[in-house]
């Protein structure tokens, strides 16, 4: 169970470099930790290809075989983002999950902002949900709401601003209302946006800009801004 | 006397252009995260009651040698003296070009190619703007990603922001440029070549933290802003929009038609909408005004305006599906803060738009009040 963790927190510490987050330390740690082990750099090339493949970039002669080869790849790396079997969640794997899941956002991030850039909308449902139930819905919204989606005009996921600490917390995620999110050893869980969510911002967004086109000394550009987020159709 | 100025304006330029213009490679996608968790401390800072914010540089008041217009800093007498005449000097000729800028706005017709850019994201688009039978008519398509379009009719010259007729105008006259002057400092920067064309470089630097700074390069020939940028707080570019070529021989009407089958179509000829609301907002930023009041199907629309900037705070009853989420959005240089309030039992969305800082927003969204 050891090793399991010291894989863990190797792991959690990949993610972290592919973040570009890792102190000098760390990396040190990274660098002869990857010399040691052949499945620690195994484990790096995966997270890369990954993050390439959700960046959509082109991966050097995608056949069949590679993408088989990409996805079971990224199977592999599932269960970081998961609960353990019986249900329960230990903080070292909370974090990785998290870690991973915001390597994952960066692809998101990228997804989005081509979008519409709608992002950041953090959604508080109370402190009183209980947390048990709390977390398999993070694990649920986190994985398939991320779409990648090229320069469409509806908005895809929300990012949603993971906590700046990277303070091992010993308990699991927890609601805290928003005015108390930065505070140290507590995550803000959030959630996927809904679809009505991304209508009313979108709507807001673009009936502000309309106006503003009118008011401010800024010329057109509140129109490319009120056109920008616009649908087909709408 | 012109010698000196250049040398101001020199050293103005050599301590800013780095703020300026340094700061936009760094708009990686990877660094978003970042922001906004950055974006996010300050705000917890900016939100403690406790602590008043005062900061009349905020953009870059540690860059020495940052001389403000209306605040020299010389030590001896005579140099302060010649900083005073250069001062009016400064001032002068940014009025005339404040002036040179709205009267662009409202006169002139122009075509031309643009590039528009926040986030690491970077999309082109054609506008056009031409004036018919004394209303503006103005079309806006996107080149690249999904095809949209826009087309606008009037200008909403109806609306009032004090003194000026028009509040696309309100640099126009002196009266209205003292009313934006007492929220932003106005600042030349110097010279720069835009689309192949002179401009000169204006920096609407904020007097608090409650707006967003404004960087325009204006048209030597015409006052038109060939490029400008939104600047937040913290020094960061939010925002570009930068012409890559201008065509101003006369607007032609076919360019005024739609290109794309589905365009949108706006109208404002009807005037502006100054319907009274049942909110009242407590809390506005200094020179923050309601400039426009328009009744939705779901709630109100108020839009407020300080001359340079604008946000618009909307008091809706929206669906139960929505009547949980409490948090930010954002878009480029356009934040969203939603918020919640009850009213005699009944569940109100606020929800406040506009080019601000995030902290401006929820401060707004959180002292809405039924009059009364």
């Amino acid at each position: 169970m050891s090793h399991g963790n010291h894989q863990e927190r190797l792991n959690e510490s990949l993610s972290a470099l592919m973040d570009g987050e890792v102190d000098e330390l760390e990396l040190q740690r990274i660098l002869r930790a990857t010399a040691a082990s052949g499945d620690l750099s195994a484990c790096w090339s995966r997270y890369q290809l990954a993050a390439s493949v959700i960046r959509r970039e082109q991966v050097a002669s995608v056949d069949s075989d590679l993408s088989a080869s990409i996805s079971s790849a990224i199977a592999l790396e599932a269960p970081l983002s998961q609960t353990t079997g019986d249900g329960r969640i230990t903080a070292t794997l909370g974090l990785a999950n998290h870690r991973w899941w915001r390597s994952l956002s960066h692809g998101a991030v990228a997804a989005t902002v081509a979008f519409a850039a709608i992002l950041g909308v953090q959604q508080i449902t109370g402190i009183q949900q209980n947390t048990v139930e709390a977390v398999p819905q993070l694990a649920k919204t986190e994985r398939p709401a991320q779409p990648v989606v090229q320069s469409a005009p509806q908005p895809s996921g929300f990012y949603v601003p993971a906590p700046s600490t990277r303070s091992v917390s010993t308990a699991v995620p927890r609601f805290v209302p928003e005015q108390r999110s930065g505070a140290v050893g507590q995550a803000v869980i959030q959630q996927a946006p809904t679809p009505e969510l991304m209508r009313h911002l979108n709507r807001v967004m673009i009936q502000h800009s309309e106006q503003a086109a009118h008011i401010g000394s800024q010329g057109m550009v509140p129109f490319a801004r009120a056109t920008y987020g616009e649908q087909v159709g709408m | 006397m012109v010698n000196i100025v250049m040398r101001e304006s020199l050293i103005r330029i050599g301590c800013t252009l780095f703020l300026a213009f340094s700061l936009l490679p760094p708009l990686l996608l990877a660094q978003e995260l970042d922001d906004t968790d950055a974006n996010d401390s300050t705000t917890v800072k900016l939100e403690r009651p406790s602590a008043p914010v005062v900061s009349p540089l905020p953009v870059d008041a540690n860059a020495p040698g940052a001389i403000a217009v209306d605040a020299p800093t010389a030590t001896s007498n005579s140099q302060a003296s010649s900083d005073l005449t250069n001062t009016r000097v400064l001032n002068n000729e940014v009025e005339q070009w404040l002036g040179k800028l709205a009267q662009a706005m409202n006169e002139l017709e122009y075509s031309g190619l643009v590039t528009f850019e926040h986030a690491g994201l970077l999309e082109t688009l054609q506008v056009v703007r031409a004036v018919r039978g004394g209303e503006q008519v103005e079309r806006v398509r996107y080149l690249s990603g999904a095809p949209r379009e826009l087309i606008s009719y009037g200008s909403g010259g109806h609306c009032a922001y004090d003194a000026s007729p028009s509040i696309r105008a309100t640099l126009l006259n002196a009266a209205g440029q003292q009313q934006v002057q007492r929220a932003y400092q106005f600042i030349l920067r110097g010279k720069e070549r835009i689309a192949d064309r002179e401009s000169v470089v204006i920096e609407a630097r904020p007097r608090d933290r409650y707006r967003l700074g404004l960087v325009v390069s204006l048209d030597r020939e015409t006052g038109l802003p060939l490029k400008s940028m939104l600047v937040s707080t913290q020094g960061r570019v939010l925002e570009r929009y930068q012409f890559v070529q201008l065509d101003l021989s006369p607007v032609k009407d076919s360019a005024l038609q739609a290109v794309s089958s589905h365009a949108r179509r706006i109208d404002n000829r009807n005037g502006c909408d100054t319907s009274q609301s049942r909110w009242q907002v407590r809390w506005l930023p200094e020179g923050f005004r309601v400039v426009s009041v328009k009744p939705l199907p779901d709630g109100d629309m108020m839009v407020f305006s300080d001359g340079l900037g604008v946000f618009t705070v909307f008091v809706q009853r929206l669906g139960p599906e929505l009547e949980d989420f409490k948090g930010r959005a954002i878009r480029g240089a356009t934040v969203a803060y939603m918020d919640r309030m009850e009213v005699k039992g009944v569940p109100y969305t606020v929800t406040v738009v506009g080019e601000i800082p995030d902290a401006t927003a929820r401060r707004v969204a959180s002292s809405i009040v039924e009059k009364g």
